[in-house]
């Protein structure tokens, strides 16, 4: 069979598997519908880690295996008659240290989609001598230009 | 009208016999209903405390019943409808830390809950199956292009610089003197590299990755080519993700591409497929040695 004449033949069939009346119409939109969303969520997915730091193996993007993530550094301070401390996290009543731990691992899923309010607002509750408190996450990446890592830094400040 | 197109457009994944397409859909339930159950043992076994052990339990346990079901030609549309609804709850406690392929198994498992017990809707599902297939194959490989880290190998030192499941991979395509270089690098100290080397094999191994990924996924969906691009495919996740000791993608996308191949493949399969995620469960619980393996590895 000639090049041309198999072409005309899958032509034919894709013709005619359209014109078969298999499945109700419902299922052929629904199943398109998630076809459309594998085909364009990885590309929203791409602008969400550009834009927001999401992580590139998470939310599936499918983008596994592209990026370097260690692990984040997350760091809490409070800030008292005017000199700021690094509070250790052991020093944090048991259900503040579950908040921060569910935190930072949200935070390296979500990136600034997850934010440490709800942190900071309970560090201020178990802390009132604290008159402010500062959340400092650091993300490492790989800097495709230089090939060195570089750190990504936010602070978040809040006062009582 | 707008149905008319949707069929068309995704009967460019299809051109199946409707026995080939009943085969090949209770064959990919078959299988699927049994990972998503011998996954929820695993995560049971190997991650304890992450998620709450009971109601794992009980979603580990439901799931191995709908996998008992899609053996029924009765009761198999209804297996993957409650699989579906177990995955979603299953979803609902991972998020946001849910793996990638876990997203993957719930789109396979939502298109198959679209087939009734009659066979309506065979053909739609096993066609958008193929389609999410490729595009997650191209996906993969234009995520890797857009992140700009494999061009010289970027990623790939930085994972071997790093140890551990893909080192064992590319490793060995570098000198000695070069892995105690990209090994020496504190990946925490900003300025830590240059992630780069010198090694051609290396970098071409890189390029070779996502240059291949995105030229499958196409090659799939032509029928000509459709049968030599599944092998070749099957063939690159098989080295990969087994490299890198990515079991549970290993498994479910070889078994999507399996799809694409002119014959009901992962049905032929089904013993070895089971015998394999019997013991990932057995061993998962210490009961046969390859605990540890497994552990070392993500399912």
């Amino acid at each position: 069979m000639t090049a041309k004449a198999r072409r005309r033949q899958d032509a034919r069939r894709a013709v005619q598997a359209a014109q078969e009346p298999a499945a109700t119409p419902w299922k052929a939109r629904v199943a398109l519908a998630v076809v459309a969303l594998t085909a364009l969520w990885p590309l929203c997915h791409r602008a969400l880690v550009a834009g927001l730091d999401v992580n590139p193996w998470k939310l599936g993007g499918f983008a596994m295996y592209t990026t370097a993530t260690p692990p984040l550094l997350v760091g809490v301070f409070g800030e008292r008659e005017g000199r700021l401390a690094a509070i250790e996290p052991g020093t944090l009543p048991v259900d503040v240290r579950t908040l921060l731990r569910r935190f930072e691992q949200e935070r390296h899923a979500l990136g600034a989609l997850r934010s440490p309010d709800d942190v900071a607002r309970r560090v201020l509750t178990a802390r009132p001598e604290l008159d402010r408190v500062v959340v400092v996450v650091q993300r490492m990446a790989l800097d495709p230009d230089t090939a060195r890592m570089t750190a990504r830094r936010r602070q978040y400040a809040y006062r009582r | 009208m707008a149905a008319a197109r949707a069929t068309a457009l995704l009967a460019v994944a299809g051109g199946d016999a409707p026995g080939l397409v009943h085969a090949k859909v209770d064959g990919l339930r078959r299988f699927l209903l049994a990972y998503g159950a011998a996954r929820s043992w695993l995560w049971l076994a190997l991650d304890p405390g992450t998620l709450p052990s009971g109601p794992l339990a009980v979603s580990a346990i439901l799931l191995t019943g709908c996998a008992a079901l899609a053996w029924s030609a009765r009761h198999a549309a209804l297996a993957a409808r409650l699989a579906l609804a177990v995955l979603v709850v299953q979803l609902a406690w991972t998020f946001p830390l849910t793996h990638n392929h876990f997203f993957l198994e719930l789109v396979a498992v939502a298109l198959l809950a679209l087939v009734d017990r009659d066979g309506d809707g065979e053909t739609v599902a096993l066609e958008a199956l193929c389609w999410v297939t490729a595009l997650v194959l191209l996906h993969t490989g234009l995520a890797k292009v857009l992140h700009g880290l494999y061009f010289r190998g970027e990623l790939l030192a930085f994972l071997v610089g790093r140890g551990g499941r893909f080192a064992d991979l590319f490793a060995w395509l570098l000198p000695a003197d070069e892995i105690a270089r990209l090994a020496s690098y504190d990946p925490m100290r900003s300025g830590a590299g240059p992630y780069r080397v010198a090694s051609v094999p290396f970098v071409v191994a890189s390029n070779l990755v996502w240059m291949l990924e995105m030229a499958l996924a196409p090659l799939l969906l032509w029928r000509r080519t459709r049968p030599a691009a599944a092998v070749a495919a099957i063939a690159l996740v098989l080295a990969i993700q087994l490299g890198a000791r990515e079991l549970g993608f290993a498994l479910l996308f070889t078994n999507l591409l399996l799809l694409f191949v002119p014959a009901a493949a992962t049905r032929t399969l089904l013993p070895v497929l089971g015998a394999l995620l019997l013991w990932m469960i057995v061993a998962a619980f210490g009961w046969l040695p390859g605990r540890e393996w497994l552990l070392t590895g993500n399912v």
